[in-house]
C-alpha cells in the first residue's frame, strides 16, 4: 500500500540490462551513449566528490535547467540526492523566467546547474531575476551563458558535455574536470577541437572521437584532483 | 501495434489493485484519521485553516468525520501564505528540508507555480513509483526500451523506466524533433512513449510522408498526456493502429493511467482519498457523476494537499473496473475555470473541440478560446487550420461556423491561422485552450 509495496513490486522485477541510452554529442553526430549501471555509479560517485566540495550537503537545494535530453543532468541530480541535497528542475527554455523567479524567491538554491543560453538571455533583463541570482553562492551555466550572465554582473562557471564525458568544474578554479578514470581529452593540435577517449571498461566505447563542444586542456587546477581539466569559455 | 489487453498478463499487486471496497473504505478511515495527527500542529496552513474551523485532529475518525468537519485547502490559500511568510510550501510543510529529495512545481499558468515536495524512498521518485502500476498492467516489462527524458519539471523520468526493468532511451520530441525521434525508434524500437498534444499534431503532418503505422509497430502503448484528447485525434492514432493511453494527475497527489480497457483512468486510492463535488451546491455527486475533484494526498511524507480544491471537472466512479480493478476511475472534463459563459449558454473546450476536429482542414484540434470574462457576449476562437491542405478559406471559415453552430447555437467570431502559427504561441508545448485576451 501507498507505494512502498509498489516500490518493492519494482525492485523484485529484473534490473534493465543497461542504466540509460544517452547520447554524445559528437562533432560529426549525436549518436547513442548506452550507459551500463556500473558507468551510471561511477559517474554519481565523481559528480558528488566534486559538489561536495561546493558543501553541498543535507538539505541544500540543487536547482538543475536540463532539456530531459542529455544524460550528465540525471548524473549530478543523483550526486546531489547521495549527498543529503535536494533537487528541482526547469526546462532551458526562455518562458522558464517565471519559474525559476519562483525557486529562487521561495526555495534559494545554492547550486544551479545548466543555467542556458536562452534563458540567461531573459534573466539578465529582468532587474528582478538579477538580484536574486547574484544571491546564488554557485551557478553553473552552459559556456555561452556564462558570458550573457557576465554580462549582468552575475558570476558563473561554465559546465558542458564534452561528447561522452561532463566537464564539471570544481569549487576552486575556473577550469572544468573531467573524470578521469573513465575519460581522457586532448586538445587537437592549432584549434581549440577537443577529441575524447573512453577507457576500456565503459560501456560506450569511443577512440579520439571529436566533441561538438570545443574548448581547451589546462595544465592542471590547484585542487589537484586528477584528470583533465578544461577551459570551455 | 497488438492491444495493452494482450500484454496484461498479470497486475503488478494484485493485492492493492484489486483490494475489495470495504477494505479500501478500512484504510482510508485510519489514513485520514492518521494523515490529521501527522499535519494538525506540525503543517502552518492546516493548522491554522482547522483552527478556524474548530477541528481537532482527535475529530476525525474517519471518512465521516473528515468529509464532514475539515476545512478544503486551495490553491490560492496556498500561494497567500507562502507569500506573506515566505514558507516555501505554503504552510504544508510538516518537516524541514533535511528531508527532501526533489522539489517540482506545477505549470504556473493561473499565477506563481506552487511546489510539490518529494522524499524519496531508497532513492525512488514516488511520482514515478506511481506510474509503474499502470505500464506494467500495459505490458511493458523488463528489458523494454522506453523513450523518456531523463529529468524534467517533474523529476526523473528516467525511473519510471528503471523500476520497471526497462531501459530509458533519452529522447524529447519537442527539442529534438520528430525526424531525430524517428531515427531512434527505428533502432531502439521501444515499448513507450508519452506524446502531447503539439507532438502529436506533428505526428500528423509527418503522416504525410512517413508510414506511421509501419514506424510505430514496436509500442506496446502510447502514453498521452497534458490535455484531454479529441475524438478525431483518438481516431487517427486508430488509424494508425496505434493504442493511446492518456494519463494525467489525480488531483495532484499521484499519476494516474487510462485502463487498457479504455473506461476511464484509474486513480490508485491507496495514494489518496478523493471526493467529487456539485460545483453549484458543493455536495458529493452520486457515483458516475460530474463535479469538482477534491484531492487528499495519503503518499505524500512532506507535504501532503488535505482536502485540497483541484478545480479541475471530473467525472468519477468507484464501480470496480472491467480489467478486476477495484481503485476509482475518472474521466477528466477540463478546468473550471475553462467553463464559459457566451450571451447566456454556457461553453466548455471540449464542446468547441468537436466542431473544430469535424472539419477536415481543422481535424488536429488545434484552437484557442479567446477569454476577456466568465461571461461573453461574443465567442472568439482562433483555429488553426492545416496548411498543406491548402483551403479556400472563406469556404473553411463558412464550414466552422456551421460546425460550431450545430454545437452551440452561437455564431463565433473565428481567427483563422495556420496549425503552426497557432502552436507557435505556445511556449510550453501545451495548447492553452482558453486564453485571455
Amino acid at each position: 500500500m501507498n507505494l512502498l509495496d509498489t516500490l518493492e513490486a519494482n525492485l523484485a522485477l529484473p534490473r534493465g540490462p543497461l542504466a540509460c541510452i544517452g547520447w554524445a554529442d559528437l562533432a560529426a553526430d549525436r549518436v547513442p551513449m548506452p550507459v551500463s549501471w556500473a558507468d551510471a555509479e561511477a559517474d554519481t560517485v565523481w559528480a558528488a566528490g566534486i559538489l561536495a566540495g561546493y558543501g553541498i550537503g543535507r538539505g541544500d537545494h540543487c536547482l538543475f535547467v536540463t532539456a530531459g535530453r542529455d544524460y550528465w543532468p540525471r548524473q549530478v541530480e543523483t550526486a546531489v540526492t547521495a549527498l543529503g541535497g535536494f533537487i528541482g528542475n526547469i526546462s532551458p527554455a526562455r518562458y522558464e523566467d517565471r519559474r525559476l523567479s519562483v525557486y529562487l524567491r521561495f526555495l534559494p538554491p545554492t547550486l544551479i546547474v545548466g543555467l542556458s543560453e536562452e534563458l540567461a538571455e531573459k534573466a539578465v533583463r529582468n532587474d528582478e531575476l538579477v538580484t536574486l541570482l547574484k544571491g546564488v553562492p554557485h551557478i553553473l551555466a552552459v559556456p555561452a551563458a556564462v558570458r550573457i550572465l557576465a554580462g549582468g554582473g552575475i558570476g558563473a562557471k561554465a559546465v558542458a558535455a564534452v561528447g561522452p564525458a561532463l566537464a564539471l568544474p570544481c569549487a576552486e578554479g575556473d577550469g572544468a574536470h573531467v573524470d578521469g578514470s573513465q575519460f581522457s581529452v586532448a586538445q587537437l593540435p592549432g584549434s581549440r577541437a577537443l577529441s575524447v577517449t573512453t577507457t576500456a571498461g565503459r560501456e560506450f566505447q569511443l577512440t579520439n572521437g571529436q566533441a561538438a563542444t570545443q574548448g581547451s586542456v589546462l595544465p592542471g587546477c590547484g585542487c589537484g584532483r586528477p584528470g583533465h581539466v578544461l577551459y570551455l569559455r | 501495434m497488438a492491444s495493452a489487453l494482450e500484454w496484461s498478463d498479470s497486475i503488478l499487486e494484485p493485492a492493492v489493485e484489486c483490494m475489495p471496497r470495504q477494505d479500501l473504505d478500512a484504510y482510508h478511515d485510519e489514513k485520514l484519521a492518521e494523515l490529521g495527527r501527522l499535519s494538525y500542529g506540525q503543517a502552518p496552513l492546516i493548522t491554522k485553516l482547522w483552527d478556524g474551523a474548530g477541528v481537532r485532529p482527535a475529530d476525525i475518525r474517519g471518512r465521516a468525520d473528515f468529509t464532514a468537519k475539515v476545512p478544503f485547502l486551495t490553491k490560492d490559500a496556498i500561494r497567500d501564505y507562502r507569500s506573506d511568510t515566505g514558507a516555501p510550501f505554503g504552510g504544508l510543510e510538516r518537516r524541514g528540508l533535511t528531508a527532501l529529495d526533489g522539489v517540482f512545481t506545477s505549470s504556473g499558468t493561473t499565477g506563481d507555480a506552487t511546489f510539490f515536495a518529494e522524499e524519496w524512498p531508497r532513492g525512488w521518485s514516488p511520482h514515478w513509483i506511481g506510474a509503474t502500476r499502470a505500464l506494467y498492467g500495459a505490458g511493458i516489462r523488463p528489458g523494454d526500451y522506453i523513450l523518456a527524458g531523463s529529468s524534467g519539471m517533474r523529476g526523473p523520468q528516467s525511473h519510471l523506466a528503471q523500476l520497471l526493468g526497462a531501459v530509458p532511451v533519452y529522447a524529447d520530441v519537442f527539442n529534438d524533433g520528430w525526424p531525430k525521434v524517428l531515427e531512434i525508434i527505428e533502432r531502439y524500437r521501444p515499448a513507450f512513449m508519452t506524446l502531447v498534444g503539439i507532438t502529436a499534431v506533428g505526428l500528423a503532418e509527418l503522416s504525410r510522408t512517413v508510414d506511421i503505422e509501419r514506424a510505430f509497430s514496436c509500442f506496446k502503448v502510447i502514453g498521452f498526456a497534458g490535455e484531454p484528447l479529441g475524438a478525431a485525434m483518438r481516431a487517427r492514432f486508430a488509424s494508425w493502429n496505434i493504442e493511446l493511453l492518456t494519463w494525467s494527475t489525480a488531483g495532484d497527489v499521484a499519476l494516474c493511467f487510462e485502463c487498457p480497457r479504455h473506461n476511464g483512468l484509474h486513480m490508485w486510492e491507496d495514494t489518496g482519498f478523493f471526493e467529487v463535488l456539485d460545483v453549484e451546491t458543493g455536495e458529493p455527486v452520486a457515483d458516475g457523476g460530474v463535479g469538482e475533484l477534491i484531492s487528499t494526498s495519503l503518499c505524500n511524507t512532506i507535504a501532503p494537499l488535505v482536502r485540497y480544491r483541484t478545480e479541475d471537472l471530473v467525472r468519477v466512479t468507484r464501480a470496480q473496473c472491467a480489467c478486476g480493478r477495484t481503485h476509482a476511475r475518472q474521466w477528466p472534463l477540463g478546468r473550471l475555470g475553462d467553463l464559459i459563459i457566451v450571451r447566456g449558454v454556457s461553453v466548455t473546450p471540449g464542446e468547441v473541440w468537436r466542431a473544430v476536429e469535424s472539419v477536415p482542414e481543422t481535424s488536429a484540434g488545434v484552437f484557442q478560446i479567446v477569454k476577456t470574462g466568465s461571461r461573453m457576449e461574443e465567442l472568439k476562437i482562433r483555429v488553426g487550420y492545416d496548411q498543406a491542405t491548402a483551403p479556400d478559406l472563406a469556404d473553411l471559415r463558412r464550414r466552422l461556423n456551421t460546425a460550431i453552430w450545430a454545437e452551440l447555437k452561437i455564431e463565433p467570431n473565428l481567427e483563422l491561422m495556420t496549425t503552426g502559427q497557432l502552436l507557435a504561441t505556445s511556449a510550453t508545448g501545451k495548447i492553452k485552450r482558453v486564453a485571455n485576451a
